[in-house]
């Protein structure tokens, strides 16, 4: 019994010591908001922390089999642009909801199929999309946020809430079941730590990444429809605040930079960590820079760890 | 009748690195074990066709009597022929039963993976079979004989027609190659039918039905049955070949000209045992009981065996800073501070195995930049002012003059071999660590080998060989140890190895 109580000890302090940056942050936010007398239960924390989580499950997603995703935040801006243009023109929101699910769902078979029929690396081929998507979308709306005038925003919205946590929590249960309940999820992993030996094996790779990157997508397409509602209008620089948080947030999570390493639980964590070091900042009264550059440190650092592990 | 699962029809193929083959007539039926014998890389020839690396330029190549048309992996596989090579690789994000059951052409139609189900048939397939491992298990700790034996078992279970085994038997030790003669056999009363491409073809004759000679990419002969006639495969070869072998043979001196101006640089014999550079390799941790140590001294050759592959493959990757314990090594009583395999180098220790970097060449370097690489520093003058680095290699006081050089690029094995082997004349390490080497040649390219590291020897490189051999190797070691669990258990001088048969140390190991 006390073996077995020493053993299980010793696997939480092994956890906390993979985990110890995050730590370090749980504790300095925590103790801010204690000395401060801030309480981080509130909304805002809640809608940043399920924010930044969906977006980063998608990009992890596509991560675990090698791909190296740069274009998501401007995937989700110009949905959001194309999300309040449709509900301009009058499409119920079920319409115009399916619609992005299937445009979004065209760019994820138009990403699988460039990685894995013509072997583009992933980076490269995701920093043209997001050039081309962000500079398109800024062109239509000339840079300019469009805002939904007949739908007030569900900012504030208590019911909205509730459904945003639903839609949560049914999307990290979707993320779990794949990864660890569907052969998709394991070929996933497979092809990130070695597609040749997959290949050779006879799985159709470039079938499994289209479908792995349309996943990734239907999580893009949920993050572009919660800003929407929150904020009542789409704009191209709408995602783009979010590109290294989300890489931020993965990295300090523990995720394998292309080696099909990973879990959902690190996620969470990274995410949790990256939203508290947000608060921290803003609420210090410190300029915003400050937070891009401690995500790019953030970036480097972890990193520099995982490729040591 | 059995039914024929292979048929080759005046079959010539190219785009093969070492060559091309032509003319090949080839029948295989169900449940037959076919094995190839050549004395050149002509068996690698026909290896490459079914690792999809060649063209087929003429003739047909039938499956059950169904045309293949183009050569390639997934085409084979979608026929039911599999190719197992020398090193098999697993995923280490998968556990054994996912490797067994993930790993293979399976519908993806299936969405729903049931994990009890994959580990229950994973147990039920070793069962039968007759082997015991931990399905859930991680497989970092599998050895690459486990590999291999579970690769066959999976390829079986797909419905393999017909396997084919290159260069596999080097790997295995004695028990090892009686648990893989057990499972060919028990494959063929399957009905799978095999062609073993192997430079040991010993291990494989009670199995073997047909024996194919090869030579210069052609079938000279097939023999089938008879063991007796079998086992003598390579005086049927000499005997076949007839009046060519002569000149074959000596075109094969020719071509493995030894440098010419080798033999004169070898270690002033008259320089005493406590003169010599000596270098002592401790804390190795083979055994969590205790420590293993290695000693050379300069112009020494150690064989080390061991039965147990997996041991021996531990002993590899630690010498060669592939694992987190790092042996410590002292020369001439002073600590070396190695941290990693540069620092190993930079101390002159030079590593050289079958898998991994050291075992490879940098395609996109010539031969020449190749053979000159670990040795650059040494030739290209200070300050970044770069001579004619040519100058060195091919003038008088330096090593080679043959017409090897002149090729660009390495093609085939061979070529490879050959650079590694000038690459390390020219570095001249104190101590050469070798693993597997001698074990995965062929015998005229063994021959050539063990020649050429006695020459290394001669002029003063300390070499350990790690091999699981005992041909050339014992003839080439001053000293063998026969290590058990993690310590020597045996141990020959030069003069007992003289003595001694290989059959009596085979017994020993």
């Amino acid at each position: 019994m006390v073996k077995e109580t020493r053993s299980k000890l010793l696997k939480v302090i092994r956890q906390l010591m993979h985990n110890k940056i995050n730590v370090i942050i749980f504790i300095i936010f925590f103790l801010y908001c204690i000395i401060n007398g801030y309480s981080f239960y509130t909304l805002s924390f809640f809608r940043q922390f399920m924010l930044i989580t969906i977006i980063a499950a998608g990009v992890f997603i596509q991560m675990l089999c090698g791909d190296f995703d740069l274009s998501f935040a401007a995937q989700i801006a110009a949905s959001t642009v194309l999300i309040v243009l449709l509900k301009r023109q009058g499409f119920p929101i079920g319409v115009v909801l399916i619609l992005i699910l299937a445009a979004n769902g065209v760019i994820g078979v138009l990403k699988g199929f460039l990685i894995g029929a013509l072997r583009m690396p992933s980076i490269i081929m995701t920093l043209a999309l997001q050039i081309i998507f962000s500079k398109f979308f800024e062109g239509l709306t000339n840079g300019n946020s469009i805002m939904l005038y007949e739908q007030k925003a569900l900012y504030g919205n208590m019911y909205f809430g509730l459904f945003s946590a639903a839609l949560f929590i049914l999307l990290l249960l979707v993320c779990r079941f794949f990864l660890h309940q569907t052969y998709y999820g394991k070929y996933g992993r497979m092809i990130g730590e070695n597609i040749e030996l997959v290949e050779k094996s006879g799985l159709n790779t470039t079938a499994i990444l289209i479908v792995i990157h349309m996943l990734a997508s239907v999580y893009f397409t949920a993050a572009a429809f919660l800003m929407v509602s929150w904020t009542g209008s789409g704009s191209i620089n709408m995602g783009t605040s979010y590109l290294f948080k989300v890489l931020a947030a993965l990295f300090l999570g523990g995720v394998g930079y292309r080696n099909g390493k990973g879990e959902l639980s690190g996620v969470i964590i990274g995410s949790a960590s990256m939203v508290m070091l947000v608060f921290l900042i803003l609420n210090s009264g410190q300029s915003l820079f400050y937070e891009t550059i401690i995500e790019g440190l953030i970036i480097l650092w972890s990193v520099t760890i995982c490729l040591k592990k | 009748m059995r039914k024929e699962i292979l048929q080759f029809k005046n079959l010539s193929i190219g785009g093969a690195s070492y060559g091309k083959i032509e003319q090949a007539d080839l029948f295989i039926r169900r449940g037959e074990c076919h094995a190839v014998a050549a004395r050149d890389y002509s068996g690698q020839m026909l290896a490459e066709l079914f690792q999809g690396k060649t063209q087929i330029i003429k003739g047909t190549v039938l499956v059950e009597e169904r045309q293949i048309l183009q050569n390639s992996r997934d085409i084979w596989g979608r026929h039911k022929v599999f190719y197992i090579g020398a090193v098999t690789t697993f995923l280490h994000s998968l556990n054994l039963a996912e490797n067994l059951f993930l790993l293979r052409r399976n519908s993806l139609k299936k969405v729903r993976l049931n994990q009890k189900a994959i580990y229950h048939q994973a147990e039920q397939m070793l069962l039968k079979y007759g082997f015991q491992y931990d399905v859930k298990a991680s497989v970092d700790t599998l050895g690459n004989v486990d590999r291999l034996y579970l690769s066959m078992i999976r390829m079986a279970q797909q419905g393999a027609r017909l396997i084919v085994l290159n260069n596999v038997s080097y790997n295995c030790s004695a028990a090892d190659r009686v648990k893989l003669k057990a499972l060919i056999e028990r494959l063929k009363s399957e009905g799978i039918a095999f062609l073993i491409i192997d430079n040991h073809l010993d291990v494989f004759y009670e199995q073997i039905d047909c024996l194919i000679l090869m030579d210069k990419g052609y079938i000279i002969k097939k023999v089938y049955g008879n063991i007796n006639l079998c086992r003598e495969s390579d005086e049927l070869l000499k005997r076949t070949i007839g009046n060519d072998s002569m000149a074959y043979e000596k075109n094969s001196e020719e071509k493995f000209t030894v440098p010419y101006n080798y033999n004169q640089l070898t270690v002033d014999n008259q320089i005493s045992d406590n003169e010599k550079n000596s270098w002592h390799f401790t804390k190795i941790s083979l055994n969590q009981d205790q420590d293993f140590h290695i000693d050379l001294t300069e112009g020494n050759i150690i064989f080390v065996a061991n039965s147990n592959v997996a041991e021996q493959e531990r002993l590899w990757s630690i010498l060669s800073y592939a694992e987190d314990s790092k042996p410590v090594i002292i020369k001439n009583d002073k600590i070396l501070a190695c941290r990693n395999v540069n620092d190993l180098i930079r101390s002159k220790i030079a590593l050289w195995g079958t898998k991994g970097e050291s075992g490879h060449i940098l395609y996109n370097l010539t031969i020449e930049d190749n053979i000159l690489l670990p040795s650059l520093k040494k030739i290209s003058s200070f300050g970044g002012f770069y001579q004619d680095k040519a100058k060195y290699i091919w003038g008088e006081e330096l090593l080679f003059q043959n017409d090897f050089l002149e090729k660009k690029e390495a093609r085939s094995q061979e070529d490879i071999l050959q650079t590694i082997m000038y690459k390390w004349q020219l570095f001249h390490p104190g101590v050469l660590i070798i693993y597997n080497l001698l074990s995965s040649v062929d015998a005229r390219m063994r021959g050539w080998l063990s020649e050429q590291l006695q020459l290394m020897a001669k002029r003063g490189t300390a070499i350990l060989l790690l091999e699981n051999t005992l041909e050339d190797t014992i003839s080439i070691a001053d000293t063998m140890w026969i290590v058990r669990d993690g310590k020597v258990s045996v141990s020959f001088t030069k003069e007992e190895l003289i003595t001694k048969r290989n059959r009596d140390i085979m017994e020993l190991l």
